[in-house]
């Protein structure tokens, strides 16, 4: 078999052995997995504390009981596991089968007494949770856990295979997607357990299934087999809980009969009790959350419809298909309208498109398409807002583009705001109708319709606009109208700038943070828009519009598409002059957060730049970042990339920088600056006197320090020097105040008391005290009234001062001492 | 400074947090602890509230509040946790020493086996020290509170059905510790008159993982003191001797590795001490880089090397006593000395003066024990015939606790 066309199945069995993977050693561990095992899933599964089975207040048999009987093991209920893992920003689907096996990997070589008992075999099957995975995989797999009979016979030939001999690796396997069989339903305890859990879930609420033992791997299937793809998606499941915590984090927990802690339900019977304190946490489902939360809401009444149509479903020789299809339109189908529009928008925005039933799909756009056409109908403006709304919401979640003909309401729209009789009601229209409506138009690019429909600059297209311009009050939506005929060439371009300049920047700036991206996209198709942009360059209005295009839909991991990637290299390239370029760069560096493409792009096109003859202070001394949304970690980070990493670099940087920004700009960089040499671990003295300097002189508003809490040796260092040069950072360093304080107020305050004063005998404490006088009279003065403030001498006091003072305070006291002697004489500037 | 029996961090007492008592959920209702969900890998974790201490001065300094008043409900409340874990501590805690003793040992070397004979031992023997001992049933888990873990999972299966216990499964071993309150009624200049003891069973496998032997070593360096139990059986000479003469020979794996676990640890505690503090550093390693904390290096299953004859005549009229402090009641530091030597030179004999010799580089305040946890009647006789006959099993925890301070008559 081509394994490398089937989805990967990997493994991995955890044992008391003879050998395991791992350790290469006898015991418990891990004892083989497959080969391409994903890279820290094992470390994950040991993260989470997976290679485990409990059997609760039941006693493991021992050796004795072991040896009278040996299918004592099999007593003990295994504990399946269904769950996903996430490793390294990766999901995996989990399917583990824990039991106990009694002996460990002795008993079966020599069965001479050596063996010990408490062993357990865990064995976990693992596949990536990607769209083509079937949910019902475990349904598969239920039947290939091993070991299959654990029974304690010396000459068992599985438990000698599994568990003794040298430990390799599994080869590669995979796994083909089989029709799972189909599981009739013969009892009505089954059918109160699908009932029941499903009940459970859609008021989302944990469900707890207390059941006999036996009756768990039965029930287990039943879900499996029953609850829709949709669901199982995320679906998790716990078996056999023992724990005295009731777990949250399954959709589904079975407990085990022995736990006393929780359910007990009449014998014989299946009893499904639902935690009314507990959440379902669901959050990794955003579009079961969507359905829950939607039946949350749902009346007695739609319960009970659910209910009845469940009870037709539930029938011996269902069909498997038309179950999904139930289930996955349960929360939406039928003549009454389950979801609110509140709700409806909710589920849009979480949905799933790729991966959910096209039945479920088709039912979403019909609802939307109604709401509009109705609304169209009755000439309800107001609600027609409404329901675009939800079509808005969609077209953000590139939801619409490829369906676009399910829309049937588009012709209807145009016609009824072009055949309108007499004016059109526009201060009836909610704020949001043009921009819904700008969207909707967006999306025909065959232009049938509305503008669209026109012939460019076509005077009936330009009436249109003209009307509509005027009739429009708020500024932003002008601005939305302009550009968005701009963009479509339904109003030439020197026309648009010229009323856009008749309008508040604010009103521009603001829309422009929102349309950025759609005029991206527009000189694709029209690359001679490009010169005009060139035109406008140092235009804040075009800057804003083509360096921010991103800002909203870029996150750290997202990648660069070709053609975001080609446009920015464009624009990069096409610029003037090698200052213009990095100027480009450096403004996308901080309007396009956190984006790992575009600060790999930055870098490269900036050592192009740099080689092409252009210095970095150069670059540096010309730019003038004061816009309220730059990203400062982005420019420091940028800062340290362009000075190589090297802190007497970046404060040469700096230094150029004083120049060029604001105070206030600069202690940002500064303090961030700081954090990142620290968090590199390049701080050392030579560099030192220079951030000491540079804090020196930076306004006290102005300090942003970085995190107390992990305080590496240099930056408590720093923190010292810092603290003692300026009373400003008191609060910084606490203890080490604390402790001086004190040690002021005694010496202070105490003189002719014999008793306090020689039980603070430490050498040089008095000498260090006239060191801070002298050196730092105002820090001393403030350290002075703190002490004032700080709890009297006693025994507390005294333990706080061996083990605070002696050790830490005097260490970092006796560096500050140093690095003085050092700057003594630091520069008021540079 | 005190350390958290369950997550080992340490903190001030004037940090304590305390969890609400009221037992009425509707008037406080219960939330999620994170803190206490993290320690039980558990998703989240419904408890009572958690709130400060207040902070009060006065006469004598700063002082813990005996009750403090919840924040929602108002009810008084006593029960205080680690800030670090969320964990319930003993209700002294704040006011009494507190130390951690590590056990640790390979696969097989019998460290479940040890404490729960030492547990025996001393709660039957500790009052001719004048020890008394009470196990702390504090937790969250109250299936797992001391005196039930001890009695279903160790006393009941070891002392009252004779079975051998089982292997310690590696993941259950970090969350329940066994935690007991030592008090005494000697009252010494500068010594402690009660502490809380908190013993870990650790898993052996747990030193041939890096991530896991991490994690011990974690747990030995926020210790006070460490008991290594090493297997006797795997000396090689003692390994030749007797897979000859015992029925069905000896089965070891790891012949003269015995040692090994003592220097795993303290070379992961010296690789990783960027991640002691500085205060503990300072009680770890003295200013030779050596180990500081006592550490009693301990071979087991002493009754079998008596038997047969792999002791000199000395050491063996020597090591067969019972401890010394059980008849004579005070401890003799002398007589620790004498069986510590006794011990070394026997190991010199059994050419393995190596072996001491490094420890001598390694450690600071070490010294060798012998015991015998179950005695000659147990191994190889049905159960009904078994008899638990320990020996010398308190000498290594007596040792220690004389050595951080605890008061003992001498």
């Amino acid at each position: 078999m081509d394994h490398s066309a089937l989805p990967p199945l990997y493994e991995v069995h955890y044992t008391s052995s003879e050998q395991g993977i791992l350790s290469q050693s006898d015991g418990f561990g891990i004892r083989t997995y497959s080969e391409q095992l994903p890279e820290g899933v094992l470390e994950r599964l040991q993260e989470l504390n997976f290679f485990h089975y409990s059997a609760g207040n039941q006693a493991l048999a021992g050796k004795r009981e072991l040896q009278e009987n040996p299918d004592l093991v099999l007593d003990y209920p295994p504990t399946y596991r269904l769950e996903t893992l996430e490793v390294e920003e990766k999901s995996y689907r989990v399917f583990a089968r824990s039991v106990f096996i009694g002996h460990d990997y002795q008993f079966y070589l020599d069965n001479a007494g050596g063996a010990r008992s408490g062993n357990m075999y865990i064995h976990s099957f693992i596949w990536p949770a990607h769209a083509k995975a079937n949910p019902r995989l475990p349904l598969q797999l239920l039947d290939q856990f091993v070991p299959q009979n654990p029974s304690n016979r010396p000459d068992n030939p599985e438990m000698l295979r599994l568990l003794t001999g040298a430990a390799e690796l599994l080869p590669p396997s995979s796994w083909k997607a089989n029709q799972p069989p189909t599981i009739p339903l013969r009892q009505e305890a089954e059918v109160n357990l699908l009932k029941k859990a499903w009940e459970g879930l859609v008021e989302g609420k944990c469900v707890y299934v207390h059941a006999e033992a036996a009756f768990v791997p039965a029930a287990f299937r039943l879900l499996l087999s029953y609850f829709p793809q949709l669901f199982l998606e995320r679906f998790s499941l716990l078996t056999n809980s023992q724990h005295f915590l009731l777990p949250t984090d399954y959709s589904v927990v079975f407990l085990h009969p022995n736990n006393e802690s929780h359910f007990k339900g009449a014998a014989g019977t299946v009893t499904i009790e639902i935690a009314g304190h507990t959440e379902l946490q669901h959050a990794d489902s955003p579009l079961l959350s969507t359905v829950l939360q939607a039946a949350q809401t749902a009346n007695s009444e739609q319960i009970r419809v659910i209910d009845q149509n469940l009870s037709g479903y539930l029938k011996p020789g269902y069909d498997l298909a038309a179950l999904d299809q139930f289930w996955s339109l349960l929360g939406f189908a039928g003549e009454k309208q389950i979801l609110r529009k509140d709700k409806l928008i909710q589920l849009i925005q979480q949905f799933d498109w790729a991966h959910s039933h096209p039945k479920l799909k088709q039912m979403l756009v019909a609802t939307v398409n109604k709401g509009i056409k109705r609304c169209l109908a009755t000439q309800k403006y107001r609600e027609l807002g409404e329901w675009l709304e939800p079509f808005g919401v969609m077209k953000k979640n590139n939801l619409v583009g490829e369906d676009r003909g399910l829309w049937e309401w588009g012709a209807e729209l145009t016609r009824w705001i072009v055949n309108s009789s007499g004016p059109i009601p526009w201060k009836s229209l909610p704020i949001n109708f043009w921009s819904e409506v700008l969207d909707w138009s967006y999306i025909h690019e065959n232009r049938q319709d509305f503008f669209l429909n026109l012939p460019p600059n076509s005077e009936l297209g330009t009436a249109l606009f003209q009307t509509c311009f005027d009739q429009l009050q708020q500024p932003s939506t002008k601005v939305q109208l302009i550009l968005f005929c701009v963009e479509r060439s339904l109003l030439p371009a020197s026309r648009g700038k010229t009323l856009l300049d008749q309008l508040p920047s604010k009103a521009i700036r603001k829309h422009l943070k929102d349309k950025k991206y759609h005029l991206l996209a527009y000189p694709k198709e029209h690359p001679e828009f490009w010169d005009e942009v060139l035109q406008l360059e140092f235009n804040q209005l075009w800057k804003d519009l083509k360096l921010g295009a991103f800002a909203k839909n870029f996150d750290a991991k997202t990648p660069l598409s070709s053609l975001e990637g080609s446009l920015l290299r464009w624009m990069a390239t096409n610029a003037e002059s090698p200052d213009q370029k990095v100027r480009f760069l450096l403004h996308w560096s901080t309007e396009i957060q956190h984006s790992e493409a575009i600060d790999s792009l930055l870098t490269s096109t900036l050592d192009e730049a740099i080689r092409d003859g252009l210095s970095p202070q150069k670059a540096l001394s010309d730019w003038k970042g004061t816009s309220a949304s730059e990203d400062l970690r982005t420019r420091i980070k940028f800062l340290t990339e362009l000075s190589g990493f090297t802190a007497k670099k970046f404060l040469a940087a700096l230094a150029i920088l004083r120049k060029a920004v604001s105070e206030n700009t600069l202690a940002h960089y500064f303090s961030y600056g700081l954090e990142v040499q620290v968090g590199l671990g390049r701080l050392d003295e030579d560099n030192l006197g220079e951030w000491f300097r540079i804090w020196k002189n930076t306004p006290a508003q102005n300090l942003h320090l970085p995190d107390h809490g992990e305080l590496s040796v240099a930056q408590g260092l720093l923190a010292a020097a810092f603290t003692l040069a300026d009373s400003r950072a008191l609060t910084w360093a606490e203890d080490w105040l604390d402790t001086y304080a004190i040690a002021i107020g005694m010496v202070e305050t105490s003189s002719g008391n014999r008793r306090q004063k020689s039980d603070l005998t430490v050498d040089g404490l008095e000498e260090d005290l006239e060191f801070l006088r002298r050196t730092f009279p105002q820090l001393f003065q403030a350290l002075k009234k703190r002490a004032q403030k700080s709890p009297a001498y006693n025994q507390d006091f005294k333990d706080l001062f061996q083990s605070n003072f002696q050790k830490k305070t005097r260490g970092v006291l006796g560096s500050l001492k140093s690095l003085v002697n050092r700057f003594s004489a630091p520069p008021k500037d540079e | 400074m005190l350390v958290c029996p369950y997550c080992y961090s340490q903190f001030d007492k004037k940090d304590i947090l305390y969890r609400c008592e009221n037992p009425d959920d509707t008037a406080c209702p219960k939330e999620n602890d994170a803190p206490l969900a993290s320690y039980f890998q558990q998703a989240t974790f419904d408890a009572k509230r958690v709130f400060p201490a207040k902070k009060t001065f006065g006469w004598g300094g700063r002082k813990i509040a005996q009750k403090v008043n919840c924040t929602r409900c108002k009810r008084a409340s006593t029960k205080k946790i680690c800030p670090s874990c969320h964990n319930e501590l003993p209700s002294s805690f704040h006011t009494t020493s507190s130390h951690i003793i590590s056990i640790v040992g390979a696969r097989n070397s019998g460290k479940s086996t040890y404490i729960t004979v030492l547990i025996d031992e001393l709660q039957r023997n500790g009052y001719k020290l004048d020890l008394a001992v009470l196990p702390q049933d504090v937790g969250e888990n109250p299936n797992e509170v001391t005196s039930k873990r001890y009695q279903n999972r160790y006393k009941k299966i070891l002392m009252e059905d004779y079975e051998e216990l089982p292997q310690t499964p590696e993941s259950e071993k970090d969350l329940y510790p066994l935690i007991y309150k030592v008090s005494t009624g000697q009252n010494r200049f500068l010594k402690n008159s009660s502490l809380y003891l908190a013993l870990y069973d650790t898993a052996g496998e747990s030193l041939k993982d890096r991530s896991k032997l991490e994690k011990l070593a974690k747990y030995v360096r926020s210790s006070s003191s460490v008991i290594f139990l090493l297997d006797t059986f795997e000396i090689r000479y003692v390994h030749d001797q007797l897979r000859k003469k015992l029925p069905g020979g000896l089965n070891r794996k790891h012949i003269g590795a015995y040692g090994e676990v003592i220097h795993q640890i303290i070379q992961d505690i010296q690789r990783n001490d960027r991640l002691l503090t500085r205060s503990l550093k300072d009680r770890f390693f003295n200013k030779d880089k050596k180990v500081a904390i006592p550490s009693a290096v301990v071979f087991n299953k002493l009754d079998v090397i008596i038997e047969n004859d792999l002791l000199s005549r000395t050491t063996e009229r020597l090591l067969s006593e019972d401890s010394h402090f059980l008849k004579s009641r005070k401890l003799d530091p002398e007589k620790v000395e004498e069986v510590s030597s006794a011990i070394f030179e026997t190991l010199c004999d059994w050419k393995e003066e190596g072996f001491g010799r490094n420890l001598q580089k390694q450690f600071a305040n070490h010294k060798y024990f012998a015991v015998s946890s179950l005695g000659p009647r147990f191994h190889g006789l049905p159960a009904d015939e078994r008899e638990i006959i320990p020996c010398r099993v308190l000498d290594p925890l007596v040792w220690i606790l004389d050595q951080i301070g605890f008061a003992l008559p001498k």
